[in-house]
C-alpha cells in the first residue's frame, strides 16, 4: 500500500468491522476521508492518516482531546491503527458533518460574508479557549481544518491531536528539521520549531490569518505561490497588515484579527479564553 | 502613575524637603552616593516624613573599580558573582541585610547591564531572584533589575527573549534602567523610546510592576504604557542612566554646573539668561509654570525683575524640577488607554507650539530643547497604540 495513496474499502472494512457502506470522500497526502455507517453511531467519517511516528502517543492524544467534549469538536468515537503493511495507519471515527470546509468556501468565493466571519471566529475561538483549559493546543488551525454547516448554524474545528504527530511532506528538504506546520497559517514559533514556546498563542495566530483571508480575500503569506519555504519566508519577515473592511461599528473585530496575528506572541491576546471575551464584547 | 526621587548626589537635603512638601513618597537610595550608615539614617528620616525607601543595588558594572561602589560589603568580589554559588549567596545575603536594615518597602534584585540580550545575561537576573527567595525573601516583594545598554534597548530581533524572560521570574515587577542612545539628554531615537514602551507595556500586561529608574521628564510618556513609578533626581546622571559612571574610578560628579530652570508645560529647561531674553521679548510669562501646576519653587523668575539678578540657584532649580515632575507624574495616567495617551498628544502639541514661536526669537533650551524630541514621542505613541493599543485599552483598569 502506498502511503500515497486512500487505502481500499474493502481493507477498510476488514479492519474496522463497526463499519460498512464504507465510500472515499476526500483526501491526499497524509489524510484520507471515507463516509460509512457505523453499526451504533450511524452515518460516521471514518479518518485515515499516514506518515505519522508514534500511533500509540497520537492515540493518547486524541484521547485527551475526547476530553474537550465541545460542540465545535466532531465527536470521536473510535480510534485504532491498521497494520500489517509497509506503514501504519491511524485511523478514527467521528460524527459525520453535513457541509463544506472553509478552504472550500474560500476556493469557491473568496471573501466570507460578515455572518460567516461571525460564526467562524465564535465557534473556533470557544473550542480554543476550552482546549486551552486542558492545556491543548491544536496546532494546524487553518481553512482546511474548519468544516462549517450546511445552513451556517454552527461550524467545527477538525483534526485535533492530529497534526503534531504528522511528518507533513510538503515541507522542502531545507525545512525538513522543522515540527509539523501549514506553512502560510502556522505561527513563527512554530516556523522556528521553538516547541517550549508553543501555546494556545500559536493557535490564534493561525486563527488570525485565517480570519484575514475570510475578510479581505487573500492570505499575504500564501498568495501567488505555493512554495512551503517562502510562505514560511513571508510569515517570518512581516506582520499582516490590519484588516481594511470593518464588520462592526467600532472596528474593533479588525483590532481583534490584528492582534491575534501579530508574529510575536506575546503581542497577541495572552489566552484563548481572553480573545474569545474580547470577541462576545464586540457589538454590531 | 507614581513618582520616585532618584538619589545622586547632594539629595539629602532636597530628599527630606520634597518628601515633607509632598507628605510622602519614595526615594531610591544610591550606594554610589551613599554609605550604608548614610542610607540608614536617610531611610529612617524619609519614613518618618511619610515616605519609603528602596535600595537600587547598581550592581550594572561588577568589575568596576569605582571607590564608593566597592566598599560596600555587598559588592562582588567575582564579576561574574552570578555564576559563583557561594559568592552570589554572599552577595544576596549581604544586600538582604542591608535592605533590612534601611526598610526598604520593596527589594530591588541585582543584575548587571545588559549589552545585547542573551539567555545567558538574562540568567544572571533570575540568579539573583532565586537567591533571594532561597533566603526567604517573597518574590511578590522583589523587583528584578533590567539596566539595559542602549542597543540593547533598541534591537528587536530578542524583545520577545526579553518578555518571556520577565514573565518567567518570580517577582513583583522590574526596576527598569536603560541607556540613553548617544549619550542624548533628551531622546530624539524613536526606536528606542518605542521599544522601551513595548518593554513596559509588556511586562504589565503579564501582571508585573515597572519601576522606571534614572528618568528625565520624556519618561511621561511611560505612563501611555501602564509604568507604575518613573524615578528621577537632580543632575543629568541621575535623570539618565549613565552605565560609565557606574564603572569609572571616582569620576568627577559635576563638571558644568549651570543652573536650568524647567518649564513643564514645554518639556524643556532654559538657562537662565534665555529668560531674560523672553522677557525683554514680552514673552516671559510664556515659560511660566502654568496653573494648575505649582512652581512656587521658580516663582521668584517671574515676579517682575530680570531673572538673571534673582536669586534661583541649583537647589532650586531642583527643587523645582522635581516638583513640578511630581506633579506631571500624578496626572499622567488617565482613565483609560485612549485618554492618556490623548493627554501626552496634547502635551506634546501643545508645547510644540509655543516651543516654535520662542524659536522664532532663539529662545531655546539648547540641549534642554523639547523641539527635537516631539516626533520621537509621538512615533512611539503611536506604534504602541498599533501594536499594544486594543489589549491596552480593554485592560487598562487591571492594569
Amino acid at each position: 500500500m502506498a502511503a500515497a495513496h486512500a487505502l481500499a474499502p474493502a481493507l477498510l472494512a476488514a479492519q474496522i468491522p463497526a463499519l460498512s457502506n464504507i465510500t472515499f470522500v476526500t483526501g491526499g497526502g497524509q489524510k484520507f476521508v471515507y463516509r460509512a455507517d457505523h453499526a451504533t453511531h450511524g452515518p460516521v467519517a471514518l479518518k485515515v492518516f499516514s506518515d505519522f511516528a508514534d500511533p500509540q502517543r497520537t492515540q493518547r492524544e486524541i484521547e485527551a482531546v475526547k476530553s474537550i467534549a465541545c460542540a465545535h469538536v466532531p465527536t470521536i468515537y473510535e480510534t485504532g491503527v491498521i497494520t500489517g503493511g509497509p506503514k501504519p495507519y491511524l485511523w478514527l471515527v467521528e460524527e459525520w458533518l453535513a457541509g463544506d470546509t472553509l478552504r472550500s468556501r474560500l476556493d469557491a468565493g473568496g471573501a466570507q460574508s460578515d455572518a460567516v466571519i461571525h460564526l467562524v471566529a465564535r465557534d473556533v475561538l470557544f473550542v480554543l479557549s476550552e482546549a486551552e483549559k486542558r492545556r491543548i493546543v491544536h496546532r494546524d488551525v487553518k481553512p482546511e481544518n474548519i468544516f462549517l454547516a450546511t445552513n451556517n448554524s454552527k461550524c467545527w474545528l477538525l483534526d485535533f491531536g492530529i497534526a503534531r504527530h504528522l511528518d507533513l511532506t510538503t515541507i522542502t528538504a531545507a525545512g525538513a528539521g522543522l515540527g509539523p506546520l501549514s506553512p502560510g497559517y502556522a505561527p513563527p514559533e512554530q516556523i522556528q520549531n521553538y516547541k517550549d514556546k508553543l501555546d494556545c498563542r500559536a493557535d490564534l495566530f493561525a486563527l488570525g490569518v485565517t480570519l484575514y483571508e475570510c475578510l479581505m480575500g487573500v492570505n499575504p503569506y500564501t498568495d501567488g505561490t505555493v512554495d512551503p519555504g517562502e510562505r514560511m519566508r513571508r510569515t517570518l519577515a512581516r506582520d499582516l497588515p490590519r484588516p481594511t473592511r470593518e464588520i462592526d461599528a467600532g472596528g474593533q473585530f479588525g483590532d481583534l484579527v490584528h492582534t491575534m496575528s501579530w508574529r510575536r506572541p506575546s503581542l497577541r491576546p495572552r489566552t484563548a479564553a481572553k480573545a474569545y471575551e474580547w470577541l462576545r464584547s464586540i457589538g454590531p | 502613575m507614581q513618582f520616585a526621587l532618584q538619589f545622586g548626589h547632594g539629595m539629602m537635603k532636597h530628599s527630606r524637603v520634597l518628601v515633607r512638601e509632598w507628605g510622602g513618597g519614595s526615594v531610591i537610595l544610591s550606594p554610589r552616593d551613599l554609605s550604608a550608615e548614610q542610607m540608614v539614617k536617610l531611610s529612617a528620616d524619609i519614613t518618618d516624613l511619610g515616605g519609603f525607601a528602596l535600595l537600587d543595588p547598581q550592581l550594572y558594572v561588577p568589575d568596576c573599580d569605582h571607590a564608593r561602589l566597592t566598599a560596600h560589603s555587598f559588592w562582588p568580589q567575582i564579576p561574574e558573582y552570578w555564576r559563583d554559588p557561594a559568592e552570589l549567596a554572599r552577595v544576596m545575603g549581604e544586600l538582604v541585610r542591608l535592605n533590612s536594615d534601611v526598610g526598604t518597602s520593596q527589594f530591588i534584585a541585582p543584575a548587571p547591564l545588559i549589552s545585547a540580550i542573551t539567555e545567558d545575561l538574562l540568567q544572571a537576573a533570575n540568579a539573583s531572584v532565586e537567591e533571594l527567595a532561597r533566603l526567604g525573601v517573597r518574590g511578590d516583594k522583589v523587583l528584578a533589575t533590567v539596566a539595559l545598554a542602549s542597543d540593547a534597548v533598541r534591537n528587536e530581533d530578542h524583545a520577545e527573549l526579553l518578555s518571556d524572560a520577565i514573565e518567567s521570574w518570580d517577582v513583583a515587577g522590574i526596576y527598569l534602567v536603560a541607556e540613553h542612545p548617544s549619550s542624548e539628554y533628551l531622546v530624539t531615537d524613536p526606536m528606542w523610546l518605542a521599544r522601551i514602551l513595548d518593554i513596559v507595556a509588556g511586562a504589565r500586561l503579564t501582571g508585573k510592576q515597572v519601576v522606571i529608574g534614572y528618568c528625565t521628564h520624556q519618561m511621561l510618556i511611560a505612563a501611555a504604557a501602564g509604568a507604575n513609578t518613573i524615578a528621577s533626581g537632580t543632575w543629568m546622571n541621575v535623570r539618565s542612566f549613565p552605565p560609565k559612571k557606574f564603572a569609572e574610578r571616582d569620576e568627577e560628579e559635576i563638571s558644568r554646573r549651570a543652573t536650568w530652570y524647567y518649564a513643564p508645560h514645554l518639556l524643556s529647561e532654559y538657562k537662565k539668561g534665555y529668560l531674560d531674553i523672553a522677557r525683554n521679548h514680552s514673552k516671559l510669562s510664556a515659560l511660566q509654570t502654568p496653573a494648575p501646576l505649582d512652581g512656587r519653587f521658580a516663582a521668584v523668575l517671574f515676579s517682575g525683575a530680570q531673572p538673571t539678578t534673582v536669586d534661583f540657584g541649583e537647589s532650586d532649580a531642583f527643587r523645582h524640577y522635581l516638583h513640578c515632575l511630581w506633579q506631571q507624574t500624578a496626572t499622567a495616567r488617565q482613565n483609560t488607554f485612549r485618554e492618556t495617551v490623548q493627554q501626552h498628544e496634547q502635551l506634546l502639541n501643545a508645547a510644540e507650539a509655543t516651543l516654535r514661536d520662542l524659536h522664532k526669537l532663539y529662545i531655546v533650551g539648547q540641549g534642554r530643547d523639547f523641539l527635537d524630541s516631539l516626533d520621537a514621542n509621538r512615533a512611539a505613541l503611536a506604534l504602541l497604540t498599533s501594536t499594544r493599543g486594543p489589549i491596552l485599552e480593554r485592560e487598562w483598569s487591571s492594569l
